[in-house]
């Protein structure tokens, strides 16, 4: 392992290592709790870690002393952010890329809105156009008063946009470096703080995602946590579309050393749906367990415990509903919910609706709820999909047994029903109610599921989910230089022919400009692939090579009416046809469509079976 | 519209290329004393509009190949949206017109352009 030092026995490489997020709101849910702590975990091996951020945020300061007393922030690690960086360093010493003048804004803006930092200084002005939104110029200053940095984007008199300039300026006024967008700043200042040394990117941040992704050296690996399904919705994994916010992580798959699930069944659905690649890796949430199962006889009986988000995903009028039906057999059962969200008002009016003011109390965002679960008779999980829920594991490791819906994605790997708690199907109240009345009514059957969830909860400690940590980066390191680094990968189709039996076949050109790692073209393959329209993993048929050269290979594939119809369920009246492009790092599909540019005539099959054309 | 006669057509192969050509591949059935001609026949279905494309004949030991490339995007067809493929053969006995279909008894999956140009394809009878 060049540039590092080799490790082994499951600890951490010696490198630098970043947790990267957007920001850190003030109320912030499971992905950032996780980033923060992973961070803490890496410290605490031995791996100092730095979160970092890119909010136009004055200070860090308060958000990082509250955090370190919730003890959601260890001591060591640092929350650094790209504007308080430049704002402290010495402009001078920065070797950024050339300024050049910035044009003329011609454009219309406004008197500036002027943000204070935590000493009453100017921190930032920004000036908006008419429209009152869009920025025309966002100016920061140093606490003397001095001007550090200003992001720019000039517009001639009609309107027309003349660029973006982002300008790094000294303490006596003169600009110093300048990027054209956001994104170089950053990842320059990424580089800067790798300093040419070993070091791993961790994002948990799907919107930070589009800043890491293009960022390559040498010297840095970069990792993306799967936070949330894939899919929209949390739907059917080979139905559903791509959940919108993950959509240009799957579809530049192939720009990270690492992309990593949660869960070992969302990472199955989506290889059994895309395929498989050498930078997906399994890594789950660490979670600290308590040191010791706490004592049963500490749990209020007909108590149970949701700790949540009021949002939509969570599903929580789902729970209130499954209340209600507890409540009519067991009205002494109770449910706390610690949490705020958007929904908190319409949550409350439906408790109120539903005369359960006595059974279910929303408590609102309360520090540490964790600890909760150490006195509950169980908790409720009724989300509409996960990752891998927080509250689930925070449950397991406090003996506290669940009642689960069996979502995409979480919950089917860490419960065993009727073993550890309890798994019922997804928006089935009445099964979930059940369960809940079973383990109030059963003091022997509680303590049982909650002993063996406190148990199996150890394959999520620090130190177990740390080791899988070093061996994913361990890899994602040793692979670097075989991972592909392509743009504009693109399917050409040349020829699409049927076959009178009912087969099909395609010929066309895969292409792609190479800008680092092996050969692609001897690395990369094909896969013709036939989805099934309402459900079922699709079916994959190898294609061949026809020719192979630098950014290209020509590939040619068939498929007989037999191979076709080959597993596909019989309710299933369509199938969609694809090209599956990998090899190493990369997965990318292709839907296969008709050479040639459209509108033109596509030949088809009429109901008859007979050869028709049709204007598309 | 003649109605198709004796003379037959069975489909090996057809597709379209990049240059947005239907190309036809097939073995012509004379049906009778000889063919001396065969075309392919391009019928707007409302219209009615026909468009000839000449086939290219080449014995095949005891067969007879007929095959064309027919450019699309010429084809003349205003107004229509649909349009059905016919095989013609003429000889001495006349001239013959039957339908380009697939094998119906054992073809169980059709092909078709979805609304977005995409290839997909249904289930027959379904």
């Amino acid at each position: 392992m060049s540039g590092m030092q080799e490790v082994g026995g499951g600890r951490l490489p010696d490198m630098k290592y970043f947790m990267v997020l957007w920001g850190i709101a003030d109320n912030f849910g499971g992905m950032t709790t996780m980033s923060l702590h992973r961070a803490g975990a890496f410290g605490e091996a031995g791996r100092p870690t730095a979160v970092l951020t890119f909010d136009i945020k004055p200070s860090y300061a308060s958000t990082v002393e509250r955090l370190r007393s919730q003890g959601k922030l260890s001591g060591d690690t640092e929350v650094l952010n790209v504007f308080q960086h430049y704002r402290a360093v010495d402009a001078r010493t920065v070797a950024g890329p050339k300024p050049a003048d910035v044009p003329a804004d011609e454009g219309q803006r406004g008197l500036p809105e002027v943000t204070l930092d935590t000493a009453g200084n100017i921190y930032t002005r920004t000036f908006l156009r008419p429209d009152g939104t869009t920025v025309a110029a966002r100016h920061f200053y140093r606490p003397d008063g001095t001007e550090f940095f200003r992001d720019e984007a000039p517009q001639s008199g009609n309107g027309a946009a003349k660029g973006r300039f982002l300008t790094l300026i000294d303490d006596s006024g003169s600009p110093v470096a300048q990027w054209r967008r956001a994104g170089d700043f950053y990842r320059f200042w990424m580089t800067e703080l790798a300093a040419g040394q070993p070091a791993a990117f961790i994002v948990d941040s799907s919107f930070a995602s589009k800043v890491v992704a293009p960022l390559e050296a040498s010297n840095i690996i970069k990792l993306m946590v799967l936070h949330n399904s894939h899919i929209g919705g949390g739907g059917d994994p080979f139905l559903g579309k791509l959940a919108t916010g993950q959509k240009p992580i799957h579809e530049n798959s192939l720009a990270w050393d690492g992309l990593v699930f949660l869960t070992r069944k969302q990472r199955e659905d989506y290889e059994a749906r895309f395929g498989t690649a050498t930078n997906l890796f399994t890594v789950p949430n660490p979670k600290p367990r308590s040191s010791k199962l706490p004592d049963f006889a500490g749990r209020v009986p007909g108590r149970g415990v949701m700790a949540c988000r009021l949002e939509p995903q969570k599903n929580v009028a789902q729970a209130i509903e499954v209340m209600a039906r507890v409540y009519q057999q067991r009205p002494h059962v109770r449910l706390d919910i610690y949490g705020t969200g958007s929904l908190r008002d319409e949550l409350q009016e439906k408790i109120d609706l539903l005369g359960l003011g006595e059974a279910v109390r929303l408590h609102g965002h309360t520090p540490n709820a964790a600890a909760q679960f150490e006195t509950a008779s169980f908790s409720l999980l009724t989300s509409r999909n996960e990752g891998q829920p927080l509250s689930l594991m925070e449950s397991l490791g406090r003996g506290c047994p669940p009642v689960a819906y069996d979502i995409r994605y979480g919950p089917s790997d860490v419960i065993e029903d009727g073993l550890n708690g309890f798994l019922v199907p997804a928006r089935d109240v009445a099964a979930a109610a059940d369960r809940v009345i079973r383990l109030c009514d059963d003091d022997d059957l509680a303590r049982r599921l909650g002993a063996v969830a406190w148990e199996r909860s150890e394959r999520f400690s620090d130190a177990a989910v740390l080791q899988q940590w070093a061996a994913t980066i361990e890899t994602a390191w040793r692979q670097r230089t075989e991972r592909l680094v392509l743009v504009e990968l693109d399917f050409r189709l040349e020829e699409l022919f049927y076959t009178p039996a009912g087969g099909l076949g395609i010929t066309g050109d895969i292409t792609w400009v190479q800008q680092s790692g092996p050969a692609a073209e001897g690395l990369l393959r094909a896969n013709l692939v036939v989805a099934q329209r309402t459900g079922g993993a699709p079916a994959f048929f190898p294609a061949e090579i026809e020719a192979r050269g630098p950014g290209r290979l020509g590939i040619s594939a068939e498929v007989t009416e037999h191979q076709i119809g080959l597993g596909v369920r019989d309710d299933n009246a369509e199938l969609d046809i694809l090209l599956q492009v990998y090899g190493n790092n990369v997965l990318k599909s292709f839907r296969i469509g008709f050479p040639g540019s459209g509108p033109s005539w596509r030949p088809y099959a009429t109901a008859h079976a007979s050869l028709s054309l049709k204007l598309v | 519209m003649p109605a198709a006669s004796s003379g037959g057509f069975t489909l090996t192969k057809t597709g379209i290329n990049s240059a947005g050509d239907l190309t036809l591949t097939g073995f012509a059935s004379p049906g009778g004393p000889g063919l001396d001609a065969a075309a392919f026949v391009i019928v707007g279905r409302n219209s009615q509009v026909e468009s000839e494309f000449p086939a290219l004949l080449d014995p095949a030991g005891q067969r007879l190949e007929a095959s064309a490339c027919i450019p699309l995007r010429a084809l003349d067809v205003a107004g229509d949206s649909l349009a059905d493929v016919y095989f013609v053969s003429r000889g001495p006995g006349g001239e013959s017109r039957t339908r380009v279909t697939w094998d119906r008894s054992v073809a169980r999956w059709l092909p078709y352009p979805t609304k977005f140009g995409n290839l997909s394809l249904k289930r027959k009878d379904s």
